[in-house]
């Protein structure tokens, strides 16, 4: 009986653990802000490029500055119908031809410098890309874990901070037009007795990711309600 | 101290080549002279990098940082003169400095590397380069004497114990060179003694 009830409660301890494994963070627990500062003129079949560069935000990880700029992508195509977010390749092709992006500073300090030269602004207006997003964020916080000595046991986990943000220039006169920010917390733990991990936990990662192509939407959204108006 | 040692072994052998990029773009207001550019045998040769850890334990790793500051600062020199002459003095003769309006000399005073964690997932390496700058006029005058300095940040997802992040901390220090670099061209002109100079040649 008492063999029976302790084989019952195990296998409910596993399944609950599983589950808190699925757990991600609500949207809400995400926090965001934006700001404009200046009134955004994105027309029909216009087009942005989002970018990231280790120029303009150094302590972003490659990964991380790839990963904001899908979500950002895939934002923009689901909430933004008519505009056409265009890759890094094509940016730097038709921008700058015959150059790498590593032979090009994109900076806060240097955009309005680029785009004053005249035969870049030229092939700019051709390729009728009107915003630059630059991306920038991190990812915070700290692992743990070691074995709870005699019994066989692992422990461990983690706690993380994402910050990321995306700041809007625009490409006619390289100043800085908007910006919108998310960020969340969240932390896992993990038991593994004899090796089989349990546990979960929530992960700030894709949700704040999701959270910042929502707020490039609404920034851009503003300019093609006023269009619409 | 155990995988920083490893790091270091990776990069030893004939040592590791860097090929650093000079930023094109924005690109500076060409100067309209000739300019000799001399490298002492010093500069050449530099491949000794001090490469820390976060608990302070430090090695030295072989990086050809030498023969990738010469590549470098050519291609910087030719966005910014007219001309670039290789000399093999600063006091060029006969028709070796025929046409030049001075001569510069480049120096690498230090070159390192830091690795470590940051976050969760990500390990980064940090690489910082100084050069020191001399120009002289074809008669061995010293006309301005200056630094400049780059740093450089790259980071990776994955464990520095792992033989791939070596690309991590060589990047690092190619991003270094590739930011001294920008700061040479960008700030030439902003140099009290250069500025003087070419204002005597009546170079804007």
């Amino acid at each position: 009986m008492i063999v029976r009830s302790i084989r019952v409660a195990l296998t409910l301890a596993v399944i609950i653990l599983s589950l808190v494994g699925c757990v991600v963070v609500p949207a809400s627990q995400v926090q965001t802000s934006r700001e404009i500062s200046a009134p955004l003129d994105l027309g029909e079949g216009r087009k942005i490029a989002v970018l990231f560069s280790s120029d303009f935000s150094p302590q972003t990880s490659r990964s991380l500055g790839e990963k904001m700029v899908d979500c950002i992508r895939t934002a923009v195509r689901d909430g933004v119908p008519g505009v056409t977010v265009v890759s890094q390749e094509h940016f730097f092709a038709a921008a700058f031809p015959g150059l790498t992006p590593q032979q090009v500073l994109i900076r806060a300090d240097t955009i309005p410098a680029l785009v004053a030269r005249l035969e870049l602004r030229q092939r700019i207006d051709q390729a009728a890309i009107d915003y630059l997003v630059m991306v920038g964020g991190q990812i915070e916080g700290q692992s743990y874990g070691g074995l709870l000595a005699p019994a066989p046991v692992v422990v461990g986990g983690w706690d993380k901070h994402a910050k990321m943000s995306a700041t809007l220039f625009d490409l006619r006169h390289g100043g800085v037009v908007g910006s919108g920010a998310a960020e969340a917390s969240g932390s896992a733990f993990f038991v593994a007795p004899f090796l089989i991990p349990l546990g979960g936990g929530v992960d700030p990662d894709a949700p704040t990711c999701k959270a910042l192509g929502a707020e490039v939407v609404r920034l851009l959204g503003g300019a093609r309600d006023r269009d619409q108006r | 101290m155990r995988w920083l040692f490893a790091l270091v072994v990776l990069a030893a052998g004939c040592g590791t080549v860097l090929t650093p990029v000079v930023i094109r773009e924005p690109r500076p207001e060409p100067l309209p002279l000739t300019i000799g550019v001399h490298y002492p045998d010093e500069v050449r040769s530099f491949r000794k990098v001090p490469v820390t850890d976060a608990r302070g334990d430090s090695a030295n790793a072989k990086i050809l940082v030498g023969e990738a500051s010469v590549k470098l600062i050519d291609d910087a020199l030719g966005l910014l003169f007219a001309r670039v002459v290789s000399v093999t003095t600063v006091t060029p003769v006969g028709s070796a400095g025929d046409g030049l309006s001075a001569v510069i000399e480049p120096r690498i005073l230090a070159a390192a590397l830091e690795v470590g964690r940051q976050g969760v997932d990500d390990t980064f390496a940090r690489g910082s380069i100084t050069y020191g700058f001399t120009l002289y006029s074809k008669t061995g005058e010293r006309l301005a004497s200056w630094t400049v300095s780059g740093a450089g940040l790259a980071s990776s997802s994955t464990s520095l114990r792992d033989a791939a992040d070596w690309n991590t901390v060589r990047r690092s220090l190619e991003l270094a060179l590739r930011d001294a670099a920008w700061n040479f061209t960008s700030g030439f002109r902003d140099v009290a003694e250069v500025r003087r100079w070419l204002d005597e040649r009546g170079v804007k």
